[in-house]
């Protein structure tokens, strides 16, 4: 990159964002997309993938498409782009309703930054509206779900590719904070773009300041136990990631009468009020820690997480790393705990391959098609199935599709058994996960089910009061809110 | 949400038989015309739609427990219910302290959950306004309603907005209850400052979520009342367009409207483009949901049917049959306005 241009952007980062310098990863992206070509960015999280292409929309024209996998997630970072000052940016995914979508499918031309879900990509009028307006980039947010979630949970990402034609797209930018060689491959494959065009830029995974720990138990209760006493003593806020609803709010109660930490549950059957309030107060340090599904936190901006801990098993170790990649983001020391007891290999698969359509049911739907009425059907298979079927997918084809995603997946819960039975370094396994090598294991690496010395890591708590807790005085509350004013 | 215990007894009678369904359909505001012509036998009409934004709302599962503990037991028919006599005990002892909405005359006027929602955003904005702070995430709000109150800001941003908006919510918390003057300024968000869950709330005030929830739409519910009532706060005023509603749905008013300019049954439905027995519905829907002296009975009941009715029918209007009138030539719809009619002369 020549200087100019280095500084050029520069001048934007401080100017619109205010900080001095870019962040490992950042300035080497932007470089490539000047060059006109495609990106596929592997930074981990925390490196400020968003900015990237916020950036990039300042410096040219037209607009910015970023393709969301998670509507929780688009909704978050739409905020966020708001909270920065963008008021061009618009989320358009089914959460609109009817009178909201006709409203920003006659306005499109005003957005500069559109965050779209692929469902609504996939819809013909939009695509048609999309057509009427130019686009500089289109973004594919947390890429590895391409090749991760793309055949079962979202085959319109299957789609995507056509989408990239018909808009007559120039650059496509993928963004991911992990993705094994397999996967990038695969991603780029997926959306048919060329690899000689197509340019790699990868940052090392490692998150150097969090601490890894396994625990292992031999049933429920001990593992209760441990969570409780480990939170009370652990200095927060913190993240406690639970792969049922059920099970995050009962532990959330439990929490709440067995010490003196602020907790709350957070999922998506929490309604949108309380969900703006919890991920708010959480953000503003009035809630030590949240009892939450994988849906929390991915567009949530908060530096001084100081733990990640996981009750159940992650789906696989992209996500896992994803998850604990909240932790730590101001740099601080922090830590990443995984409870396992043997039985939570056993949820996990349940819950994994749920909505995979297995051999039978496959079978069973090429033949009775026609007596299936799929309109009105709400069980997640058929849908899927009727997806790959009107699409003219043959009957053979299918069965491979899902048998490979059953043993793709069945081999990501191998890999995270691997992890959690560990013998050496777990970091240094984490790492080769994803192709990096590590030798560098030290007193702030790793420990496989062993007590952790929170005191040397900087890590135990100093005090809990519960002080803030007090019912405050309603006229003082209304004082607070506005600056110096009175009757 | 966690439907009480509580209220789900003071919706029973130790009398009147009554369908637990329908009792559900009437909460979630699934207006058909038997649900409205019951939820108003019942004198429940008040409480029509105060869950229609909770999907799947169910009351069904939580009664069976009720009728386990022998607060409520099936009719013969299997499909009413009764509260038994430890029931009726438990509702007076209930009645006294459990906290309904006060407010359906409003409730049932105006879009509430709508307003609520323009208001906290509208207070949100004027609040981080006098901090002359820009930085802020807004609550999370529909496109259409958020542009609404980004040009109701547009309008009103200067250098009185913050008094202004303080002595109204001052003025409005003082004519509160200390409890709920807390409530109100516990669901605000705005400069440093986030709402409390309704969870953590009525853990605070050691009440239900549910009894926070009757009282914040009667909190809502009168303070638009109090908006309307003063030029002081007609800024604020823009909060309230395109926000009216009735409890009769809007096909059914349509139809309404037309049939009081003149039109017979059969000119409205053609007029309206559905089937004349559609548009009996929708006048069945407006007798219930109008005061007696709005709707014109005469027009539909002829003095000979009046008459007929009169003979064949005295006591309790639950108890009267069809089958009594089906072969003096009056229709199932005659018979249903006539019953209306009466409800309505009992009141």
């Amino acid at each position: 990159m020549n200087d100019n241009q280095a500084e050029r952007l520069r001048f934007i980062l401080k100017k619109h964002f205010g900080y001095d310098s870019f962040k490992p990863g950042q300035l080497a992206v932007l470089n490539a997309l000047l060059e006109d070509k495609n990106v596929m960015a592997i930074l981990p999280t925390g490196a400020g993938k968003t900015l990237i292409y916020q950036i990039y929309g300042l410096i040219k024209p037209n607009a910015v498409l970023i393709i969301s996998p998670l509507i929780s997630l688009m909704q978050d970072q739409v905020s966020r782009m708001q909270y920065l000052g963008h008021k061009n940016v618009i989320a358009f995914n089914s959460t609109l309703g009817k009178n909201e979508k006709l409203f920003v499918m006659k306005n499109i031309k005003k957005y500069k930054y559109i965050f779209i879900s692929p469902e609504m990509l996939s819809d013909q009028y939009v695509q048609k509206c999309l057509k009427k307006i130019k686009i500089d980039l289109f973004v594919v947010d947390e890429a590895h779900c391409i090749s991760q979630w793309g055949i079962d949970f979202r085959p319109e990402y299957l789609d995507l590719s056509m989408s990239i034609k018909a808009l007559k797209v120039k650059q496509v930018l993928m963004l991911t904070a992990t993705a094994s060689k397999k996967t990038r491959k695969d991603t780029i494959d997926k959306l048919s773009l060329n690899h000689d065009r197509t340019e790699i830029i990868s940052n090392s995974v490692n998150r150097s300041n969090i601490y890894l720990s396994v625990q292992k138990f031999l049933n429920d209760t001990d593992k209760q136990i441990y969570l409780l006493k480990l939170i009370s003593s652990l200095q927060g806020p913190g993240i406690v990631y639970f792969s049922s609803k059920k099970i995050a709010n009962q532990m959330s109660e439990l929490i709440k009468q067995k010490t003196l930490l602020r907790v709350e549950p957070y999922h998506s059957e929490v309604n949108d009020d309380d969900r703006y309030r919890i991920q708010h107060q959480f953000m503003n340090d009035k809630i030590d820690l949240v009892c939450a599904t994988s849906a929390f936190g991915m567009g949530i901006d908060k530096n001084n997480i100081r733990y990640v801990i996981h009750y159940h098993l992650p789906t696989t170790l992209e996500d896992y790393m994803q998850e604990i990649g909240r932790a730590g983001r101001d740099g601080k020391q922090s830590i990443a705990f995984m409870l396992y007891q043997d039985s939570d290999i056993n949820l996990s698969r349940r819950l994994a391959l749920k909505n995979v359509p297995d051999d039978d049911e496959i079978n069973f739907f090429f033949s009775n098609y026609a007596k299936i009425n799929v309109t009105k059907h709400s069980d997640d298979k058929i849908k899927l199935l009727n997806f790959y079927y009107s699409k003219g997918y043959s009957k053979n084809y299918v069965l491979d599709t899902f048998r490979n995603l059953t043993y793709s997946k069945i081999e990501s819960l191998n890999v995270l058994h691997d992890y959690v039975s560990v013998n050496g370094c777990l970091r240094k396994y984490l790492l080769r996960h994803f192709d990096e090598s590590f030798d560098n294991h030290n007193d702030k690496c790793c420990s496989m089910n062993s007590a952790v010395n929170l005191k040397f890591l900087g890590l135990l708590r100093k005090n809990i009061s519960k002080s803030s807790q007090n019912k405050s005085n309603w006229r003082d509350i209304i004082n607070s809110l506005f600056y110096n004013v009175n009757m | 949400m966690q439907i009480d215990d509580d209220f789900l007894i003071l919706l029973f009678s130790d009398t009147q038989p009554r369908r637990p369904k329908l009792i559900e359909n009437l909460l979630a505001g699934k207006k058909t015309v038997s649900t409205l012509f019951w939820g108003m036998r019942y004198e429940l009409i008040n409480y029509c739609e105060l869950f229609s934004n909770y999907k799947n709302f169910n009351i069904i599962n939580n009664l069976k427990l009720l009728i386990d503990k022998k607060y409520l037991k099936k009719t013969i028919d299997g499909e009413h219910l009764l509260l038994t006599s430890a029931g009726k005990e438990q509702q007076n002892d209930i009645l006294n302290n459990y906290y309904l909405p006060r407010h359906s005359e409003i409730y049932h006027k105006y879009n509430i959950l709508r307003f609520k929602k323009r208001f906290l955003l509208a207070l949100q904005v004027s609040s981080e306004y006098s901090f002359s702070n820009k930085k802020y995430y807004p609550l999370k709000m529909n496109i259409l309603e958020y542009n609404l109150i980004k040009k109701w800001f547009k309008l009103n941003k200067d250098s009185q907005l913050s008094t202004k908006m303080y002595r109204l919510l001052y003025t409005f918390a003082e004519s509160m209850n200390d409890d709920m003057a807390w409530q109100l300024m516990t669901t605000l968000t705005g400069h440093a400052k986030v709402a409390l869950t309704a969870d953590q709330q009525s853990k605070y005030l050691n009440t239900t979520i549910l009894q926070l929830y009757f009282r914040q739409i009667d909190m809502f519910c009168v303070l638009l009342k109090f908006i309307k009532s003063s030029n002081e706060y007609n800024f604020l005023e823009p909060l309230t367009v395109g926000i009216r509603v009735n409890l009769m749905s809007n096909a059914s008013l349509k139809t309404f409207e037309l049939f009081l300019d003149g039109y017979s049954l059969n000119e409205t439905a053609y007029y309206r483009h559905i089937k004349v027995n559609t548009v009996k519905e929708h006048l069945l829907n407006a007798a219930i949901t109008l005061p007696k002296k709005q709707f014109p009975y005469n027009r539909l009941l002829s003095l000979k049917s009046l008459k007929i009715f009169q003979q064949r029918f005295t006591g309790n209007i639950d108890d009267w049959q069809f089958t009594a009138v089906k072969n003096d030539n009056l229709s199932f719809f005659d018979f249903r306005l006539y019953q209306i009619f009466r409800s309505k002369v009992d009141e």
